[in-house]
């Protein structure tokens, strides 16, 4: 353990180093926020939409960049380079778990990622002074928090899942943009799901990226369903085991099959 | 002139090289890149039927925009993506001498660096929403909005060329920046919403000092509204001005740049 709390200090002094990049990152996820935010303000002017609506659409995509900021993995460029590189092979041949080297510095990005988030949030400040909030009650929050610490760990099983296919696929990076479109789509990171048709709903919930954002994000803004809750978190936990063995019984072909010169 | 006309075409055949070397790759990429389409178009679809309208266009006029967006989709990611988002790394591990120190323009060889193929299915998938959008306004454009739709493009792709460029010389200014070139890339994606949705002040503001609201609307509206004379003069002088500070800060910060062999 104090191996990995060794990482996850070294990890801290990165980010703080590379604070700058940080920034962009957060940026970058505000940027689509601000664009939705307008635009459903837009609609609430030209009265297309009631109050009630525009305050729901509003939390959902504040809450949205809390959950990204928080859950998001950004590893698989990195591990890709390292595979086609070689360069992997200086964890390989160290006394430590690659995969728990990998979960220590992800944390410690997502922690200090709240560092840049939390004072971004005072910007919207203003709107949220002008919305209609209920408080969610502690077993929606507990239940929400559950399903996103799991969302968490689907997310790193199937970032490195995406990173080490580039031991066979040299092509490995499309599988991220593919992620990217799963999440949008399915998980409701772009737009709430119900916006779209049924069979794209029904077909969502099957899927890990249902509980990404939209469900847990929906358990804050509606009133809890238990027996709904219950079936989800069923689900989740199947698509964290799931993915936790998939990773498990490739990482451990991967490095059977991997060979390099110079490392 | 002619010395750059042949260096960009030897850069463009280099690309093509790579790209025809992995093959695999330039396949998984178009698929990608379809994908891209697809979603976007599941995404506006879903959206417009909920909303009906996006500012003040509707669902055909919205589809044309998106049209024109996933066209200059092409020059955004298959050219200045690709040449630019090796800039950081160039500067950040001092390897940016191989280029300043060659016998040709600095600017002319970071911004010519490398091209990718694999984004020319945005030219299918951009004319058919066009087409699809046209379809439900129920009418086509006449000659003259096509060639002016054209032009205007052709002037859209220097003002973007202009605002990213001028976005990665910041990183002749700071220690590390890896990602800056996602910047440009994030308010592109953001270019494709008209610019009535924002408060007053941010409509002001991107169309002016950020002139983002107009990158991709100016061309796309110019198939279906009637011409705006003044909107038009300051999105020409725009795109000029914006080139101009743009070479002006790459040599500004060329001067404070140093590496270790340099």
């Amino acid at each position: 353990m104090r191996k990995y709390i060794a990482f996850a200090k070294a990890t801290w002094q990165l980010t703080l180093a590379y604070r700058g990049e940080s920034f962009i990152w957060l940026i970058l996820e505000i940027i689509p926020m601000l664009i939705f935010i307008s635009f459903w303000n837009s609609l609430l002017e030209t009265q297309r939409i009631t109050h009630a609506q525009f305050s729901h659409l509003v939390l959902y995509y504040l809450l949205t960049l809390i959950v990204s900021r928080l859950t998001a993995i950004h590893f698989e460029d990195w591990i890709i380079e390292e595979i086609k590189d070689g360069k992997i092979s200086r964890y390989l041949l160290k006394p430590f778990s690659y995969k728990l080297y990998l979960l220590s510095s992800e944390i410690t990005w997502r922690v200090s990622g709240l560092i840049y988030l939390l004072p971004a949030l005072l910007l919207f400040v203003p709107i949220l002074s002008n919305i209609e909030i209920s408080a969610p009650g502690l077993p929606q929050i507990s239940g929400s928090l559950l399903i996103l610490f799991l969302a968490f760990l689907q997310r790193y099983f199937l970032g490195f899942l995406i990173g080490i296919a580039a031991f066979w696929f040299e092509q490995s990076k499309s599988l991220i943009h593919l992620k990217w479109m799963c999440e949008g789509i399915f998980g409701g990171a772009w737009l709430p799901l119900y916006f779209f048709p049924d069979w794209l709903q029904k077909l969502a919930r099957l899927t890990p990226f249902y509980s990404w954002f939209f469900y847990p994000l929906e358990m804050l803004l509606k009133p809890l369903n238990a027996s709904a809750f219950v079936i989800n978190l069923a689900l989740a936990v199947f698509w964290t085991l799931s993915l936790w063995q998939l990773s498990k019984l490739l990482w451990k072909k991967a490095i059977v099959k991997y060979s390099a010169v110079g490392n | 002139m002619r010395r750059y006309i042949k260096l960009i075409f030897h850069m463009i055949s280099i690309s093509w090289m790579q790209a025809m070397e992995y093959r695999s790759d330039f396949i998984s990429w178009m698929l990608v890149d379809t994908g891209w389409s697809i979603m976007d178009l599941a995404f506006f679809t879903s959206l417009i039927n909920f909303t009906q309208v996006i500012g003040d266009w509707n669902k055909g006029q919205s589809l044309v925009v998106l049209g024109v967006f996933r066209l200059l989709v092409i020059p955004v990611w298959g050219w200045m993506f690709n040449s630019f988002h090796l800039l950081p790394r160039l500067v950040s591990e001092g390897r940016l001498d191989m280029i300043i120190t060659k016998p040709a323009d600095s600017q002319f060889l970071v911004s010519t660096r490398n091209f990718s193929f694999s984004i020319l299915p945005s030219l299918v998938t951009g004319s058919a929403f066009i087409w699809m959008g046209f379809n439900l306004l129920g009418f086509v454009p006449n000659v003259y909005q096509i060639l002016l739709f054209l032009w205007l493009t052709l002037v859209s792709i220097t003002l973007m060329y202009a605002l990213y460029f001028l976005t990665m010389t910041a990183v002749l200014f700071t220690d590390r920046l890896d990602n800056l070139y996602h910047i440009f890339t994030a308010f592109y994606d953001s270019s494709k919403y008209p610019a009535q949705i924002y408060p007053v002040f941010w409509q002001h503001l991107l169309t002016t000092i950020f002139p983002l609201a107009l990158m991709i609307v100016v061309p796309a509206e110019s198939l279906f509204l009637p011409v705006n004379i003044v909107r038009l003069v300051q999105f020409h002088l725009l795109t000029v001005v914006f080139l101009f500070v743009g070479r002006r800060v790459w040599f500004a910060g060329l001067r404070r740049y140093s590496s270790a062999s340099s």
